[in-house]
């Protein structure tokens, strides 16, 4: 029985998708060319099997994680991100396999802020980071436009300040 | 308003510091080595001298370049010797108040006085180390003052502004509020204080310091190995010995639990809630009753079994090392006395009871989850079999292991309650140690709720709140009814505070730069 929370309704850019299975087979193929060479070398050099077992275990997971973060992770985390913001509180909802919802009141929002790696640039896109008094919280993946109009709209509705501060 | 300084005092509470840290040095070079001439004693007599000589210039001058000045709405430091640092830190960031009060600044009549602010870092706190009693109460008011003109400004019709009521407040000492004692410490209440927290046990790490600094200088060794044949000789003599080391453990912890809980005394006006203690150094806190972020209980498991348990003020400001229990209620108070003392301080909080149970399907939930702690723990027996006389087999380790997690799930799904009532939420958890957490809904700055794949089969779900300390405090309860959470939600969106408009902040900046 899924949660009857009025979720909001902004979603992330389609090429989240691609952003993120490109940056998860650069992060996988990486650490699988890793445990590749370690097995290799294992099995030049004769090391223990406790060790290559080990390393077998472990090497099998990453690929099963990275099957399931190249080809699956991306497109339900793409579906399911929503965001929104309305005179009171930062709202954001995200989550594949535990589905979260945060509330944050605007005037508990410290700063605001844009952010874009070299992937995302490629694509045109920003990481919005929204900061409060004890922690931060991001939406990946906005096209341009909307990251900036988000931002602004956020850091107005955040002018207001609290009584206790 | 004219730059002060601090206490002369406080030179020579930084005098007295310096003698207390460098004492062993000095013993070892001056008085150890007294006859000797090597060549690094002698060095290293000289350099000591060098370096003290340094450090009480240092202490004089840094005493006489380090200037404040309170002004309508903050506070301005000045200080560095040579590269000159300059703070300004406004009222409305001040927290809480505390001081600690070491026996050398008591003989003088002074005080510690230290601003506690939200911001992180070394700039978080403000310390005024030695200051006259007289001062502080004038610091103190002087934040009052400027509390008091912002909660009136913001009643007021806005463009009706008073600036020379707000001056003259600050100046002229508020009289004194009428103050309610809550709650003193007796002799019984120490005593309780002192066996449980084991202080007795307290005299093992002392008497093992002592015994390795005096076998640096003196081999008490091998003179103690003839002791103890000595006692190993007679049982007499040994169980006389136990006794009288058990009767030196219970006094000393006695002593040590006075010396710190002794002279307790919780109370509080209109405003503030002030909570002292300390019988030769003396703490003590004061916190504005609507910067109490939330309030935690906790009940540890021998507090349980004597009814008491401990009530906390979650407050902003980080305390430095001894004082980061200074905002607790006495730990030792009967549990029925901590919640109504919390009522007392704080009226516009009450602790709910009759709050509500977790559902059956929690209580599946909380079988089915993966018990990572015990297959891991199962794992790392398996290989390392331990062999130990007295420890049995591994299997029998492991499923030990298995029945403790699944023993602590069914206790903490038996003590988990909730409840969400008014401008108040309320959680209750807990295996063995049980705590309970209590908040307002203007205070949370930040609700969560979440499902997971398994608790959306089971109709359940997680709500967590994060409130203002240092670091934040997040508390999460799980697994309570869907229809909970949403409600959870929904209360939480109704949340009303009082606001500032934007633009008010900057208000006091002009009369400041008008002044100066």
């Amino acid at each position: 029985m899924e949660l009857d929370i009025r979720e909001p309704e902004g979603r992330i850019s389609k090429k989240a998708v691609t952003v993120w299975r490109l940056s998860n087979t650069i992060g996988h193929g990486i650490t699988l060319l890793v445990f590749a060479g370690l097995i290799i070398a294992g099995s030049r050099f004769g090391w223990w099997d406790w060790a290559m077992t080990v390393l077998w275990v472990f090497g099998g997971l990453t690929a099963l994680s990275a099957v399931y973060s190249v080809f699956i992770e991306p497109v339900i985390l793409q579906r399911t991100w929503r965001y929104g913001a309305d005179e009171e509180f930062v709202k954001l909802r995200h989550g594949v396999i535990t589905v979260q919802h945060q509330t944050v009141p605007m005037t508990k929002v410290q700063y605001v802020g844009l952010e874009q790696g070299p992937l995302l640039r490629k694509f045109g896109l920003y990481t919005l980071t929204v900061g409060t008094m004890g922690s931060n919280h991001s939406i990946p993946a906005l096209p341009e436009q909307e990251a900036k109009e988000f931002r602004n709209r956020i850091a107005r509705l955040a002018k207001i300040r609290e009584e206790d501060e | 308003m004219e730059n002060r300084r601090m206490h002369p005092g406080r030179i020579i509470l930084a005098l007295y510091e310096l003698i207390k840290n460098s004492a062993i040095v000095f013993i070892f070079l001056f008085v150890l080595r007294r006859g000797s001439d090597a060549g690094w004693v002698v060095a290293g007599r000289w350099i000591f001298i060098a370096a003290i000589s340094i450090s009480i210039l240092n202490i004089i001058l840094s005493w006489w370049r380090t200037t404040y000045r309170l002004e309508a709405d903050s506070v301005q430091i000045d200080s560095g010797v040579f590269s000159r640092k300059h703070r300004n830190v406004p009222f409305r960031r001040v927290q809480n108040v505390n001081r600690q009060v070491p026996a050398v600044l008591r003989l003088f009549g002074l005080t510690s006085l230290t601003l506690e602010t939200g911001a992180d870092g070394e700039d978080a706190s403000v310390k005024f180390p030695a200051v006259t009693k007289a001062e502080a109460a004038r610091i103190e008011e002087a934040l009052d003052g400027y509390r008091r003109e912002r909660m009136e400004a913001a009643r007021a019709v806005p463009g009706t502004e008073s600036v020379e009521g707000e001056a003259s407040e600050i100046q002229e000492p508020l009289p004194e509020k009428a103050r309610t004692v809550h709650f003193t410490a007796q002799l019984k209440d120490v005593l309780k204080a002192s066996f449980l927290s084991f202080s007795f046990i307290a005299l093992i790490p002392v008497l093992a310091t002592v015994y390795s600094n005096i076998d640096d200088f003196i081999d008490i060794e091998s003179r103690a190995e003839g002791f103890l044949s000595f006692l190993a000789g007679s049982g007499f003599v040994m169980s006389i010995t136990i006794a009288l080391f058990a009767l030196a453990a219970i006094a000393f912890g006695i002593i040590r639990t006075y010396l710190k809980y002794g002279r307790y005394i919780i109370s509080s006006d209109d405003e503030r809630i002030y909570i002292r203690r300390g019988v030769l150094t003396e703490q003590s806190l004061s916190v504005r009753k609507k910067n109490v972020q939330a309030i935690q209980i906790t009940e540890t498991p021998i507090k349980r079994l004597l009814g008491l348990a401990e009530a906390k003020l979650v407050t902003v400001g980080s305390f430095e090392d001894n004082l980061e229990d200074i905002s607790s209620l006495y730990p030792f108070l009967p549990k029925q006395r901590a919640v109504e003392l919390v009522g007392e301080l704080l009226p516009d909080v009450r602790l709910l009871d009759g709050m509500e149970r977790l559902p059956k399907a929690a209580l599946t939930v909380r079988m089915l989850r993966f018990p990572w702690i015990a297959v891991i723990g199962t794992i790392a027996l398996y290989f390392w079999r331990p062999e130990f006389p007295y420890v049995p087999d591994w299997p029998f380790l492991a499923a030990a292991l298995f029945s403790f997690t699944y023993l602590l799930r069914y206790f903490d799904y038996r003590n988990t309650r909730y409840a969400i009532r008014g401008p108040l939420v309320q959680f209750r958890k807990g295996g063995l140690w049980r705590e309970t957490f209590l908040t307002r809904r203007e205070k949370v700055i930040e609700a969560s709720a979440s499902q997971s794949w398994l608790q959306k089969r089971f109709g359940v779900a997680t709500i967590g709140t994060t409130n203002r300390a240092k670091p934040v405090h997040v508390e999460e309860l799980k697994d309570l009814p869907g229809a909970a959470a949403e409600q959870f939600d929904r209360w939480y969106t109704e949340r009303n505070p009082e606001l500032i408009p934007a633009g008010k902040e900057a208000e006091p900046w002009k009369t400041l730069q008008s002044e100066s």
